[in-house]
């Protein structure tokens, strides 16, 4: 456990084989927009997932569950971001 | 005895009484519930020459051992029956309560035999069978007849009901439960097979909890999975199943203009899940026991009612090239509301719409013209079939029998496998739905093997496959097929969703928790072989109806036909490589039919003689 501030991301889909893991830790100390968090992470990973992204990240709670957000949204520190897979179409 | 009421009710509604059968754990154990527990009594209560619609087909209702038991996705129940629509086996599973509430009421299933000489409400409340008048409900539709019910019996109640179509016994007529949410057991016509017996609902009312043979450990651990559930399911929950339509789209997995067209880029755009929760999304919807809650509630004039997922999205939309997300929600409302099937239903519209096209059917006869893409057309047909009336009689009876009175040609438009019209799924995307759709035992199906998530995204590792298989190989699909079609024959037994085996849960966790439920220790091998036994007998119910090889087949537009744009361009299925491959792992004989030594190695051996039928 660390007691650094920051986000977690959890991908999935085509966000796990761009990134190439499950789980990151990204350190942030302040807010950011959602828009602001994927340069970042475009950045850090060097690739794009592609058009697929629209409407597949969002917050999540254990509790409260998912959250859509939209690209103008904030992100705040201690936040879970799951970056969805395909939505199973059964 | 744990996990179980090991009581079945069995009730002859020409006599109005019932009487209890009891079982024991080496029952249970063999046939497990659900679908296997159903298609034994089916196999013991109907013969090959008994009619769909006459009283003497049984309509069965099973819940299984997880239900109660907190398991997640566990609420659901299976109904058994021989279908109206294509002569042959028929089972249709449904989530939301009622499946709950049956066992609550202190069953584990129902046998429904006979018929009603009037009108007829069914009601298990607290272990006793009741027989009530449904005269001034016959006619109401199904949210209707759900709300006017719950007025009598309470809130805390199941219940299960037809609607006009099922009382008109239209083939495509399927079985309701809980009222606006619209759960749906709809394919194959139970409901006018409920509606030949002139029974209009089943309530079912109790407290009767099944004891858990350690329900400490059980907690635990289904509190990890709803959490893992939860977090993997998030895309589910946040857009339901059609959050998935434009990836359907992209990989030439949709059904477009009644399967004849590739790509639909721009236009699908307007009928996803993600458009619904920028529009008309009100709410979600969980079955019992369900952490994921992928069921939409969305806004009608002002109505709350359940809303399209995928496979009525597309079936109503993309696949009558209508993309008009507030027309295909209504026409979902209306087919929940009469009581009709909505793939069927979608599929039979499709057809009218090409068959206008070619000049099979003609605007006299229709009623207005049948123009593709027009959610007016939509909604004048469902109403219509939904009702039997003018164009709808014929087409109600499902597009194979509607090719075969149309004649003309029609029958290349008719897309359907033994007269079960297909899902929205397309075998020239996923390879393995070829011999999926041939062999399965309703007719065309996309749950009963199940196999094309792991083509898509996912791997199973229990199975050998580490990685997600190449959706455009044929090689390997046939064993593919036969390996899901069994797990799927014991998740439809168990009484559990398939989705929590895309989003983590393992085989092995199914065996632990029958462990935390019955006591029982079960290897990954007997549940396996469970399935297996289990997918054996509902061929063996459709040997005896003439079922074989020769009837294991694909429309010719989805084995010869590529559709030249999408993401799945030039593919086509190779069937024959298919069904050799499926058959020589089933050990079933040259004519794809059980062996006896199969029989025999499966404990089956008193059903040999529906070789013989």
């Amino acid at each position: 456990m660390t007691n650094e501030k920051g986000i977690i991301l959890k991908f999935s889909g085509p966000w796990r084989t761009v990134s190439g893991i499950e789980e990151y830790f990204l350190p942030m100390s302040e807010s950011i927009t959602l828009k602001e968090l994927m340069k970042k992470i475009g950045s850090i990973f060097e690739a794009d997932p592609g058009p697929r992204s629209d409407g597949f990240v969002c917050l999540f709670d254990e509790h409260s569950g998912p959250r859509a957000i939209r690209p103008d949204d904030i992100v705040s520190p201690g936040s879970t971001l799951l970056f969805l897979g395909t939505v199973e179409s059964g | 005895m744990k996990g179980y009421q090991g009581k079945i009710a069995l009730i002859d509604l020409t006599e109005k009484t019932s009487r209890e059968m009891t079982f024991d754990d080496d029952f249970a154990r063999k046939y497990i519930g659900g679908s296997g527990m159903g298609t034994y009594f089916l196999l013991n209560f109907c013969t090959p020459k008994t009619r769909p619609l006459s009283p003497s087909n049984p309509l069965i209702f099973m819940t299984g051992p997880f239900l109660g038991s907190g398991i997640p996705t566990s609420g659901r129940h299976q109904i058994v029956t021989k279908s109206p629509l294509t002569g042959i086996f028929l089972e249709s599973d449904a989530g939301g309560s009622f499946g709950f509430h049956l066992k609550r009421s202190g069953f584990d299933g129902l046998i429904i035999l006979g018929k009603s000489d009037s009108p007829l409400v069914l009601t298990l409340i607290d272990g006793k069978v009741g027989f009530a008048e449904a005269r001034d409900i016959w006619g109401l539709d199904t949210m209707e007849t759900d709300a006017r019910l719950r007025s009598l019996y309470g809130e805390n109640a199941g219940v299960s009901c037809i609607g006009p179509a099922g009382e008109k016994l239209i083939p495509l007529a399927g079985i309701f439960h809980d009222g606006t949410d619209a759960r749906t057991s709809g394919r194959g016509g139970a409901g006018a097979v409920m509606g030949s017996k002139n029974l209009k609902a089943i309530v079912a009312r109790g407290s009767s909890v099944t004891p858990l043979s350690d329900k400490k450990n059980l907690t635990e651990l289904v509190s990890k999975k709803n959490a893992l559930l939860k977090e993997k399911g998030a895309g589910m929950n946040l857009y339901g199943t059609s959050g998935g339509m434009s990836l359907c789209e992209e990989l030439g997995d949709l059904p477009i203009r009644n399967w004849k067209q590739g790509s639909w880029k721009e236009e699908v755009k307007a009928i996803t899940g993600q458009r619904m929760a920028e529009t008309i999304l009100t709410g979600d919807y969980g079955c019992v026991a369900c952490p994921i809650r992928c069921g939409r509630v969305v806004g009608i004039d002002g109505r709350n009612v359940g809303g399209p997922e995928y496979e009525t999205m597309a079936m109503l939309g993309s696949n009558c090239l209508v993309n008009d997300l507030d027309a295909i929600a209504r026409a979902n409302e209306l087919c929940n509301r009469l009581g009709i099937d909505t793939i069927s239903t979608g599929s039979a519209v499709a057809f009218a719409m090409e068959c206008y096209e070619h000049g099979i059917i003609t605007e006299a006869q229709a009623g207005m013209p049948l123009e593709w893409g027009s959610g007016e057309v939509l909604n004048f047909l469902v109403k219509k079939i939904g009702e039997g009336e003018g164009i709808g009689e014929l087409l109600g009876k499902g597009t194979r029998t509607a090719a075969k009175e149309l004649g003309k040609g029609a029958e290349h438009f008719a897309i359907h496998c033994k007269g079960l019209d297909f899902p929205a799924h397309d075998p020239r995307c996923y390879k393995s739905l070829a011999a999926g759709y041939a062999t399965s035992t309703r007719g065309a199906c996309h749950l009963n093997g199940y196999s094309y998530p792991w083509e898509r995204s996912v791997s199973f590792p229990e199975f050998g496959y580490n990685e997600k298989q190449d959706r455009g190989a044929d090689e390997g699909k046939g064993v593919m097929n036969a390996r899901f079609q069994n797990l799927s024959s014991l998740l439809d037994s168990l009484k559990m969703c398939k989705f929590p085996m895309l989003l983590g849960v393992t085989l092995a966790d199914l065996g632990y928790w029958m462990k935390c439920v019955t006591g029982w220790d079960m290897t990954n091998e007997e549940l396996e072989t469970i399935g297996e036994r289990i997918y054996n007998m509902k061929r063996l119910f459709n040997a005896g109806h003439g079922i074989g090889r020769d009837q294991d087949t694909l429309p010719e537009r989805i084995l010869n036909e590529v559709r030249g744009t999408g993401g799945s361009a030039e593919a086509l299925p190779d069937l024959a490589l298919q069904l050799d491959e499926y058959y020589g792992y089933r050990a079933w004989d040259e004519k794809g039919l059980p062996t006896k030594e199969k029989l025999e190695e499966l404990g089956l051996g008193e059903f040999a003689l529906w070789l013989r039928a």
